[in-house]
């Protein structure tokens, strides 16, 4: 008799094994009404309502299987203690209100079981992602392109998406001000009102030899609003680093230029003022020693160093082909194509918009009375934006390492001519820059082993 | 053979290995008051959980299934262990320290469900029995691979997760509602401890983040009832409430109980 009950156990352990084999992971919730977090036919992954997301409370989206007649329909929703308030007839799609006290996830779940249900979901919640109030934001496509047109009416229009994802990057981080970016450049207009309270000092000129990086010629004012122009202020643009500071650091005279030792003598004093990214919008095409000695000793100090390739349509200029310790950054424009003059060779990492870009410029450049902001073109601009998406993985992965940084930069970038240069090419690199990619958590939905 | 297939093979060994050394008892007829119950049982987990320092809240859903024995040593006074599969879904955890963050949606993974809890009887009454009972069960995930899609190279995340859970509290029986029908209240004190630990290739890039979780709410209501088909079998069902700040778990289990 005992020996007929334990043979009973093991028929039912033998069932309850039998039973349990179809039960991949993933697979739990078939057939059980609590099950509500997993999908057993990939129907729906149900929402968590602690996971942050957002749907309208009360309301589900149900569609049924073709062929299922409008009275036996409306018979499942009465069953359900629901009513329709409207229907997305072109897709077949009801949505329903449910009564007062029935849970979304739960409703969701229990419609999902039944065959004749196509599908039901939560009615989700979208929102328009962060964007600034900032004056001439529409006219920044580099951040955040509809395909509105470039600039005055009238002008080219750019692709939709043709952009690095600031905005939607911005939903994650808008940057931390411990966060220190040296625009090591033609100094900055120090009282901009779009940069006045972004500075983490006056900085160093190294061209007059004082604590007043001033700009005289205006690239170092354009690049510093690329990375970092007061933004959400109601006032001109908004800087891709948001929140984080500047530092300028004066090597090129009034001209845009300056001598390599003065160049070499800026990295130095930025890296060992607290810059955290260094950006080097500028270039010649002769490799020196003193320089890659200044580079690798900012590398090796912590600070991540980005410089643009050149403007020339040629090969890339130092200091950013110094490969070891820079990210070499190449244009691409508000179509995501490469314009003819962006440098290229084996050293590019990545590319970023460089072409028709909106930003700062001194106050009084283009005159009196004139706006303190312009457009211009450049591999300048497209360092600028890479040196602002540094500055924000950074603000939210203290402890990376330059080269992990570099490496984030690098694989999160969108390959935009792939349909021509496939994977990494020597004109846009890994490709163009995408925020998004490189800091909002991505989504892992694929099984395990799949 | 699949991963999955594997797994599911461990966990059938796991559990014939226990009906093997299980058999005896059952087998043998013991002293008098020591008597020995075997089962099956299958719970729906369902706990909120929190994580980096209580900042960030998700679920942990999970379908566990376990054969159990319970030995009576004597009377009032049982030990009961069980072992199992379990299903863990750790649905919404946020690895914000990996070199690309990653938000885990990729549903449940299997693991090792292993257990063990002892009860004594407080008091009996013809209307009511109070025990008070205590247990431990604790999961070991199997490890799981996921790719990283969307990246200009390829990337793989490898990852196993983990957690444990106490329980102790009194359970209140009556008996006045008939022969076969036993209702009871289960209050409990519980707590509910996991990790998951992931760690992140992407061509040369790397990371290993370890998420330490707990569980929200530490009183668990239950309410269920045992009800004796026969002399032998009995059927019990079970469904609890874990009341939490902004909410409520709702979790609930069923098993068939062998006699012996």
């Amino acid at each position: 008799m005992k020996k007929s009950v334990v043979s009973w156990i093991a028929a039912a352990a033998a069932v309850l094994v039998f039973v349990a084999v179809p039960l991949r992971p993933g697979a739990a919730g078939s057939g059980n009404p609590g099950s509500a977090a997993v999908s057993p036919d990939g129907k729906i992954a149900l929402p968590n309502p602690d996971s942050g997301l957002r749907f309208v409370p009360g309301r589900v989206l149900l569609r049924f299987k073709k062929g299922i007649p409008s009275w036996m329909s409306e018979l499942w929703i009465a069953s359900y203690n629901a009513r329709e308030i409207g229907r997305l007839h072109q897709i077949r799609t009801h949505i329903l209100e449910l009564s007062e006290g029935v849970s979304v996830e739960e409703a969701v779940a229990a419609l999902n079981r039944h065959p004749e249900v196509d599908f039901a979901e939560p009615d989700y919640i979208a929102s328009a992602n962060v964007t600034p109030n900032d004056t001439f934001f529409g006219y920044q496509y580099a951040l955040y392109n509809s395909g509105q047109p470039i600039s005055i009416p009238g002008s080219p229009t750019g692709k939709p998406s043709a952009d690095i994802k600031a905005t939607a990057a911005w939903e994650e981080t808008r940057g931390d001000s411990e966060v220190v970016v040296a625009v090591v450049d033609t100094g900055a207009d120090l009282l901009h009102p779009d940069l006045e309270n972004k500075f983490a000092g006056s900085g160093r000129d190294f061209i007059n030899e004082d604590f007043d990086a001033s700009d005289d010629h205006g690239h170092g004012t354009w690049i510093s609003g690329i990375i970092g122009a007061e933004t959400d202020n109601n006032l001109g643009v908004a800087g891709a680093a948001w929140n984080c500071r500047l530092l300028p650091v004066k090597v090129l005279d009034e001209n845009a230029e300056g001598a390599y030792s003065t160049i070499a003598e800026g990295i130095l004093w930025a890296v060992d003022n607290g810059a955290d990214i260094i950006n080097l919008s500028l270039g010649y095409s002769e490799d020196s020693l003193a320089l890659s000695d200044a580079v690798a000793y900012a590398y090796e100090q912590g600070a991540v160093l980005c410089a643009g390739t050149g403007n020339t349509g040629s090969a890339v200029e130092y200091p950013a082909a110094y490969d070891d310790y820079c990210l070499a950054a190449a244009a691409t424009d508000y179509n995501d194509a490469r314009p003819p003059w962006s440098n290229f060779g084996p050293e590019v990492d990545v590319a970023a918009p460089g072409a028709s870009i909106f930003s700062t410029f001194p106050r009084g450049h283009f005159g009196p009375g004139s706006l303190d902001y312009g457009f211009s073109d450049g591999t300048s601009a497209a360092a600028a934006h890479v040196s602002a998406l540094a500055a924000l993985i950074i603000s939210v992965k203290p402890l990376l390492t330059p080269a992990e940084v570099m490496d984030i930069i690098r694989f999160s970038c969108d390959d935009v001519n792939e349909e021509t240069d496939p994977e990494w090419d020597e004109f846009l690199g890994y490709g163009r820059l995408n925020m998004e990619k490189a800091l909002v958590p991505i989504v892992i939905k694929n099984r395990s082993g799949e | 053979m699949s991963r999955t297939g594997k797994h599911v093979w461990t966990a059938a060994g796991w559990t014939a290995l226990f009906l093997f050394l299980s058999a005896p008892l059952a087998a043998q007829q013991g002293p008098e008051g020591l008597s020995v119950k075997a089962g099956v049982g299958m719970e729906y987990l369902n706990r909120t959980v929190s994580w980096d320092e209580n900042a960030f809240t998700s679920g942990l859903k999970g379908i566990l299934l376990a054969f159990q024995a319970e030995v009576e040593a004597r009377p009032g006074l049982s030990a009961c262990f069980q072992a199992g599969y379990a299903l863990s879904d750790f649905g919404g955890l946020v690895f914000r320290g990996l070199p690309f963050s990653v938000e885990y949606q990729a549903g449940a993974t299997g693991g090792l469900l292993l257990g063990a809890g002892i009860k004594a009887r407080a008091s009996a009454s013809p209307s009511f029995d109070i025990e008070i009972a205590a247990s431990f069960d604790a999961c070991f995930g199997f490890p799981g691979e996921w790719a990283l899609e969307g990246l200009a190279v390829e990337g793989s995340l490898d990852g196993r997760s983990s957690w444990m859970r106490i329980a102790a509290g009194p359970v209140v029986w009556y008996k006045g509602l008939s022969y076969y029908v036993y209702p009871f209240v289960r209050v409990q004190y519980t707590a509910l401890w996991g990790s998951f630990r992931m760690t992140e290739t992407v061509a040369s890039l790397g990371g290993t983040e370890k998420k330490a979780v707990s569980g929200r709410g530490l009183v668990a209501v239950s309410l269920g009832a045992l009800s004796e088909i026969t002399e032998a079998i009995g059927l019990k069902a079970e469904v609890t409430a874990i009341p939490r700040s902004g909410g409520l778990d709702i979790g609930a289990s069923g098993r068939v109980v062998f006699s012996f």
